[in-house]
């Protein structure tokens, strides 16, 4: 089944998931305000009776405010409990942000309670527990639900930013339609989070309006209405999400794009072939993968032997494959014990790539047949400056471009396509390539830096999942370059579920029996 | 019944609101404190119930030191009603008037028999006001539910500040008289505190004059209408004097 690109073709083929996504949405935010209500209202009641902590404890949440959704995921990933990756950071950020519009309202509610009616109660011997229940909170009762609108609002929308450290929810489809200029999948995750956005605000102030408008209604029933709920509400979710993975579960992860979800699936799926329950966490930042595994979070993602040679390590470069491969294996094993498996056989690095009818007209098939040449030359934003791009090919004394037009990625691959272009560069596994009919300059100068993809493993995988070593290593060195860039292709070009396309690759190279189905949600 | 003992308040920032006050008010009695604004009436009734504790001295209810007794379950036991009635705006009328036998724990069935008889006896229709909300009463009314309210747990001391504050001149005397009548049937011990010398003395058996937190007079209406000793009260009386001579006479009369 192909998706589609157009809006209701995608809806026709995807509801289901869109469905479940929206659902775990609710659940996410659901959760966080649950968890906002029962520690902001009375953090807001205690604040009205010790003033003295207000500075430091509406500073706090301020503060918690004031930093970017992105950092505050980061910075969860390393704490234990709260944190990590998944669903439970993603609600501890979401409940961090929450508090503030929470706190701040109940504070104030609390505040502009008519000073006589209090003196009243309080002459009539009331005690400071009943001044709160009988007067305060319901009098109160409308800024608080003004708060509580105003932090659910905002917990919608900063739960789709909650995908990037895996946490699911619509985020989902708009991180993964960005990285595959799928606008149909964008909109069916932007759409239902603002119809969300709505309905949480309309409701709310329907409330509102109505505690507004007049005394009928008995107070302390909403007030323990909205207890209940609360609770209720957590503890609902605590369930949930004690049931989702337990202990035993195998976590594989993936990057942000397509290529790193196709291979990251057809772990997942050798995982579940071998008998393993498996927890999909795909298109999570970069650093949050590599990081997840350090820490024990998730157990296999595929990274490239480049990044972690130069981003996680921060040594310099080195051109020739094996070494990189050697260099960090050794050094994961020793500073962080994990392991590299053997590469998968792809090198994702940067080429030179030519229409193939250009490239045979001029004579042209590696890197050093450039030499001289004068072309016109298409780079992405920061090629021409790298010294691994053209800025070290000049150093080096290969000089082909005539003139050098800047542009995006996406730009580019039109600009060559309709010969506005003679020569770009290219990730040499990317779908394009394929799909354009480009043809990659074999570097023949040892240029490039490898990228070469592996399966980066944390310690407890194979004790997790005992047969899955085997076939990993049978994996291991079956995808070339012109094969993931194909498999690429069939997801971003032809709009194939990347489950669907690793399935049939694993089938076709035996890895996987036809016939056995393997469980696990699929992914599009 | 109540004893204010050399009783001096001082609030932080200097204000001395009450200078060593001395006071008796016997069982029974219905005082009203009367003087201008800021003179420290609010300040003595405050005293009594414990909303207000003493810099120095002692004040006693029942021959005890309210120091020494449990504040809650004091103003539980004396009524007490204040300007702009206080009443709860998201509660009914018979909520309201029930709070404080429903605080003390009165069944449900309780506070409904309890709030029929309180609305009775302030000559308000149960049937008709019972279910309605403060906003939906006129000033006058809000007014007797106030007062239902602070008599509702029958209590033996009874203390209204400026109950009538609110209201306009000719529904205020129609509801003072209402309440004079009212509150005299009831043997119970009142303290009113009012700034209108004309509702003190049409209230009250005993005019306890106030002027920046001292007591400058004591007496029955006659005695300090007719024949004030003090400067102060000769003022306070000011260009009213004479007609508030004619109204105590024919009050007496
Ligand atoms: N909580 C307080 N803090 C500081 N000063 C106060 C406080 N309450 C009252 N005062 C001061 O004490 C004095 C007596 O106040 P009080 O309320 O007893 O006057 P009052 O006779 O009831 O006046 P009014 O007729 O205006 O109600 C005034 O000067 C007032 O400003
Ligand atoms: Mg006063």
């Amino acid at each position: 089944m192909s998706t589609d690109r157009s809006f209701w073709g995608y809806f026709a083929a995807n509801h289901a998931e869109i469905g479940r996504l929206t659902l775990e949405h609710c659940a996410m935010v659901g959760a966080a305000m649950a968890l906002g209500v029962l520690v902001g209202v009375p953090l807001g009641i205690l604040l009205t009776r010790k003033r003295r902590l207000a500075p430091l404890i509406l500073g706090t949440t301020t503060t918690l405010q004031t930093i970017p959704s992105v950092a505050l995921l980061g910075l969860l990933m390393l704490l234990p409990v709260v944190g990590g990756i998944g669903i439970r950071p993603a609600i501890t950020a979401l409940f961090l942000y929450s508090l503030l519009a929470i706190v701040e309202n109940t504070f104030a509610g609390i505040e502009q309670v008519h000073r006589p009616t209090v003196d009243a109660g309080r002459g009539m011997g009331m005690t400071d527990a009943q001044i709160l229940t009988f007067i305060e909170l319901p009098q109160a009762l409308p800024i608080i639900v003004a708060g509580v609108r105003i932090s659910a609002v905002v917990c919608v929308a900063t739960a789709t930013v909650a995908s990037y450290i895996g946490a699911g929810g619509l985020g989902d489809l708009i991180f993964r339609g960005v990285g595959r200029a799928n606008n149909a999948m964008v909109a069916w995750g932007a759409l239902p989070a603002i119809a969300l956005s709505l309905i949480v605000h309309k409701a709310l102030s329907a409330f509102e309006a109505r505690l507004k408008e007049g005394p009928a209604g008995d107070y302390r029933r909403v007030l323990k209405w909205i207890g209940t709920l609360s609770a209720a509400a957590l503890l609902g979710f605590g369930l949930w999400a004690a049931g989702l993975g337990g202990t035993d579960t195998v976590v594989i992860g993936s990057k942000p794009f397509t290529e790193s979800e196709l291979v990251g699936e057809m772990v997942a799926q050798l995982a579940e072939a071998s008998g393993a329950q498996v927890e999909r966490k795909f298109y999570m930042g970069g650093t949050v993968c590599f990081e997840s595994v350090k820490g024990g979070t998730m157990d296999a993602y595929v990274e490239y032997t480049g990044t972690g040679l130069m981003s996680h390590l921060g040594l310099p470069a080195m051109t020739e494959s094996a070494r990189v491969y050697a260099k960090v294996k050794r050094e994961y094993a020793q500073r962080w014990d994990l392991d590299w498996l053997a590469p998968l056989g792809f090198n994702n690095t940067y080429a030179m790539a030519m229409r193939r009818d250009e490239a045979e007209r001029r004579g042209i098939a590696k890197l050093s047949d450039l030499r001289g040449r004068k072309l016109r030359c298409g780079f992405d934003e920061v090629f021409a400056d790298r010294p691994d791009g053209y800025k070290g090919m000049l150093a080096r004394g290969l000089s082909f471009c005539a003139s050098v037009k800047q542009m995006n990625s996406g730009l580019m691959y039109q600009a060559v396509a309709k010969r506005e272009t003679d020569v770009i560069d290219a990730y040499a596994t990317d779908g394009r390539i394929v799909s354009l009919d480009l043809k990659i300059l074999e570097d023949d100068l040892g240029f490039f830096p490898p990228y070469d993809a592996a399966v980066l493993v944390g310690p407890k995988l194979f004790r997790k999942a005992p047969g899955l070593r085997e076939k990993l290593e049978e994996l291991a060195g079956s995808i070339d370059d012109s094969e993931m860039a194909r498999l690429n292709a069939e997801v971003d070009s032809k709009k194939r579920r990347a489950a669907e396309v690793a399935r049939e690759f694993l089938t076709g190279k035996g890895l996987l029996q036809r016939a056995a189905q393997t469980g696990g949600p699929e992914s599009p | 019944m109540i004893r204010f003992e050399k009783v001096a308040v001082r609030f932080p920032g200097g204000v001395t609101a009450l200078h060593e006050l001395d006071l008796e008010i016997p069982k029974g009695q219905f005082a009203v404190l009367v003087g201008a604004s800021g003179s420290g009436k609010t300040t003595a009734l405050r005293l009594v119930n414990r909303l207000q504790d003493a810099s120095s001295g002692r004040v006693l209810v029942d021959g005890v030191d309210v120091q020494e007794r449990d504040p809650i379950e004091l103003r539980r036991s004396i009524g007490y009603a204040i300007q702009g009635v206080g009443l709860i705006a998201h509660m009914s009328v018979a909520e309201n008037v029930a709070l404080v036998p429903r605080l003390k724990g009165a069944s449900p069935e309780e506070q409904r028999a309890i709030a029929r008889a309180g609305l009775a006896r302030v000559r308000m229709p149960p049937d008709q006001f019972l279910d309605r909300y403060p906003h939906e009463l006129s000033g006058g009314q809000r007014q007797r539910v106030g007062l239902a309210r602070a008599m509702a747990a029958d209590p033996d001391l009874v203390l209204l500040d400026e109950p009538f504050g609110a209201l306009d001149n000719v529904v205020r005397e129609e509801i003072q008289d209402e309440f004079k009548e009212i509150l005299g049937g009831l043997h119970k011990t009142i303290v009113l505190v009012t700034h209108d010398m004309h509702e003190a003395i049409h209230m009250g058996e005993r005019i306890l004059v106030m002027n920046a937190g001292r007591l400058v007079a004591d007496g029955t209406p006659e005695e300090v209408v007719l024949r004030p000793k003090d400067e102060f009260v000769r003022k306070l009386l000011g260009r009213r004097r004479r007609e508030l001579e004619n109204y105590v006479k024919e009050l007496r009369g």
